[in-house]
Order: structure tokens, then sequence, then C-alpha cells
């Protein structure tokens, strides 16, 4: 418990109010009595509040370059610039990511171009021609995709094949010694065909396509009537 | 349960307690706490090693504050001025001698500006104005730039510290805010309010405690 004496000494202290000699002693005191150093600690900061009471200024913008400047200290604008750097930074990496986002963009367009371009250089066409004269009215255009091993064929003005008989499509390939089938068409009522297909083999090159009637449900190898042909 | 996990991770529990209250609604939160006190105390480190950054980060949020106090106690702007570039130089020189176990950094920067204000007032010795400033001393309910102050931290502080000299008794806090504020000696203010040095040294006494137990009060 502080006595009303140390009390008293403790304000004087803190206010100011004690002689050299007064105040020395009072340290000396301090540096012996925990409570009382704890004590003046905290009466110290509650008089120091005080100073709160007064209300706040803003002192005009140019006191603190006046006071570097009496220290000896840098500028001021300099260390504001400083404290700006890891937001400019910050700017600076958005504005990157933006940048290279865009060019992202730009070249995945591009990509995508080059690659209709090329798909659209590699498709092959092949419009075939009637080998009997029964089919001299007959129209068959081949839409064929090497890259991907498919193609469309579509077929007009073709009368439907006999009872027992499917028209079947080949593809001529060097390197097999038959047509490689493409598997069997049917002809609609109207004489038409649109039909997407795929080779029961991988084709290395299409020299030619053909249409023969086959029994239903196709063949392994032509062995009916070659009715269509063409390159 | 939840500020404990919280406090696993880093966060002072204290720090989490105080969000709480001021979630809550307790107007009796301190602003400037441990936490607080500890972010300045580094500030004063920093100072110390020479960090001008620091020194300007510290300058950017005292100064509205400090010059508050030495304009109430100067009453003069060019003098509050050039109480505040001292107290900024002391700063600068002397911040490797501040000890936090003795006390808090803005007890520490608050003491010097009024320190430096009171060499100043009492070398100019200008006793009428001093008159005058104590009659109209008690602006308590005054908030001059309270609303343009760049730091608005110290806002709820000074409203508790206005509170708190507003409940303890009147002739207590006329002689409280006269040694602080005025630069008048104990034997001055005696004088000057026509009573016993004893009396004055006993209300000055007497009102510290008040506001000491007011604010434990609170905390």
């Amino acid at each position: 418990m502080i006595d009303e004496t140390k009390q008293q000494a403790a304000v004087d202290y803190i206010l100011g109010e004690l002689s050299s000699a007064d105040a020395a002693a009072f340290e000396k005191e301090l540096g012996q009595d925990e409570e009382l150093r704890q004590f003046t600690k905290e009466l110290t900061d509650d008089i120091a509040s005080m100073g709160l009471a007064a209300s706040p200024i803003n002192p005009r913008p140019e006191l603190f370059s006046r006071i570097q400047k009496t220290l000896g200290l840098s500028n001021r604008t300099k260390i504001t610039t400083l404290s700006f750097l890891p937001w400019a930074l910050a700017a600076c990496l958005a504005i990157a990511c933006l940048i290279l986002g865009l060019n992202n963009l730009r070249t995945r367009n591009l990509v995508a171009q080059l690659r209709q371009r090329d798909v659209l250089a590699h498709l092959q066409i092949a419009s075939l021609q009637a080998q009997v004269d029964a089919y001299a009215r007959a129209s068959a255009i081949i839409v064929w995709n090497p890259q991907r091993q498919q193609g469309l064929l579509r077929l007009s003005s073709v009368t439907a094949p006999e009872a027992g008989h499917d028209y079947q499509l080949w593809i001529i390939d060097p390197a097999h010694k038959t047509p490689v089938s493409a598997g069997v068409v049917t002809v609609g009522k109207e004489g038409v065909a649109s039909v997407e297909f795929r080779p029961v083999q991988p084709v290395t090159s299409a020299a030619g396509f053909a249409v023969s009637i086959e029994k239903a449900g196709g063949s392994s190898a032509p062995e009916g009537q070659i009715v269509l042909a063409g390159r | 349960m939840i500020t404990a996990h919280v406090a696993k991770k880093g966060i002072p529990r204290k720090r989490i307690k105080n969000c709480f209250r001021f979630l809550i609604g307790d107007l009796t939160y301190k602003p400037v706490d441990e936490a607080e006190d500890q972010y300045n105390v580094d500030l004063v480190r920093r100072i110390a090693q020479g960090d001008q950054v620091a020194f300007a980060l510290f300058y950017d949020r005292f100064s509205p504050v400090l010059y508050g106090m030495a304009f109430r106690m100067m009453n003069n702007r060019g003098d509050a001025e050039d109480v505040l570039q001292e107290s900024m130089a002391y700063i600068w020189r002397k911040a490797h001698a501040f000890d936090s176990s003795r006390r808090s950094a803005f007890a520490w920067v608050a003491m010097i500006v009024r320190n430096k204000a009171i060499d100043k007032l009492r070398a100019r010795r200008r006793g009428e104005r001093l008159q005058e400033r104590v009659k109209g001393s008690s602006d308590l309910s005054s908030d001059r730039d309270d609303t343009s102050a760049l730091e608005p931290l110290f806002r709820e502080q000074r409203g508790r510290v206005r509170s708190a000299l507003s409940q303890i008794s009147p002739d207590q806090r006329e002689a409280l805010e006269l040694s602080y504020f005025s630069g008048l000696t104990h034997e001055e203010i005696a004088a000057q309010l026509g009573t016993p040095l004893g009396t004055v040294k006993a209300r000055i006494r007497r009102g510290v405690l008040r506001l000491r137990q007011l604010f434990q009060r609170e905390v």
C-alpha cells in the first residue's frame, strides 16, 4: 500500500515539482520499491493522458519539413514516396497482369484461327461419277478429313437398291490391298442420303472413293457392282 | 473458445476481447490499449535506430494531439509550433533513452511537450496572458479541430479523459488543469487562487487519484 506521503511525492515528481535532489532521491526509491515504481508508472500514464483533453489541431504541413531541416534529415517527400512504393508495385503488377491477360487472349484467338485454317487446308473433297447408266443423274459429294479420319457423304437422285441389298461406301487407299469399308449407306424415299462415316481401318491416303451395291448389311470387301466412283 | 482458438493463431487475446467489446458497443473500450502502445514503443525504438520513416509515421500519428496540447498551453500558434518542433527534435535525439517500463510511449511524448511548453512559458512569464487563459482554461466541451485531425486514433480516449475530468470536483479540476497546462508551479497556483500551498497540493493529488480511479473503473 502506497501511503499518502509517497503518493504526493509521486505526483510532485511526475509534474516536475520536486527539486533536483528530491527527484534523485525519489528515483532511487523507485529502483528499490517495485510497488511504488508500478504505481508511479500508472500515475504517469494517467496524468499524461490529461493532454488529450486539449483539442487536437493539425499543425501546418510545412512544419515537419522545418523539423527535418533542423535535424539535418532527408526531405519527407522521399519518405512519403517510399511509403507508397508497395502500392506503386502492386499497381504495376496489376497492369502487367492485364497486359499479359489480353495478350494471352489474343494468342488463343490466333491459335484457334490457325487451327481452323489448318483443318480447312487439309480437307479433301471428292465428287463421285456414275459408273453405270442407271446412276447417270445421281450426285455424290464426299468431304474427307484425314486428320480426324472421318467424312461426310451426301447422295441425291439415287434410287433405293433392290430388297436384300444395301449401298456401301469404300475408300481406296494404296496402303491397303483391298478398299477399306466406310459403312453401309441407307437412302431415303426421296433418293437422298446424308451420312457421316468412319473407315473400319485407318486410312493413310484416300486416293479415291466408291459406292457399290452389296448384300444387306454390307461386305468386308467389294463384291457387288460399283455404281459411283471418283477422287 | 473462439478467442482461445484465435489466440493460438497468434492474435493477442486482449485485442480479441477488445474487438468483442467494441462490437457489443462497450463505450469504455480503450482505443489505445497495450497492443497500441506496443506499436508506439516499436516506433520509438526504430527512431532510436535512426529510422526516418518511423519518425515520419510517429509525427503523423501524434502531431495533432501534441500540437493541440502545445497550443492550449501556449495560446499562440507560433509558440506552439516551436514547442512541437523542439519536442520532435528531442524525441529524435533522445529516443534511445525512452524506457517503456517506466511509462507508455504516449506518456513519454506528452510529458516532453508539456515540459518544453512549461520551459517557454516560465521563460516568458506572460502573467497577464496566463491570467486570461486560466480563466478560460476549462474548455472541456471545446472541439476546436476534432473532425479535421489527421489521426482519429485518440478520439475515443479523449472523450474518456474529458468525461473523467468532468466527474472530479471543480476545485480539484481547476488545480489539476492549472498544474498541467499553465506552467505555474504549485506555489504560483496557490498564490493565484489565494489558497494555502498544502491545500493546492492535496487537491492535485486527490484529483489525480480520482482520475486514476475513474480510468480503472472503466477498464
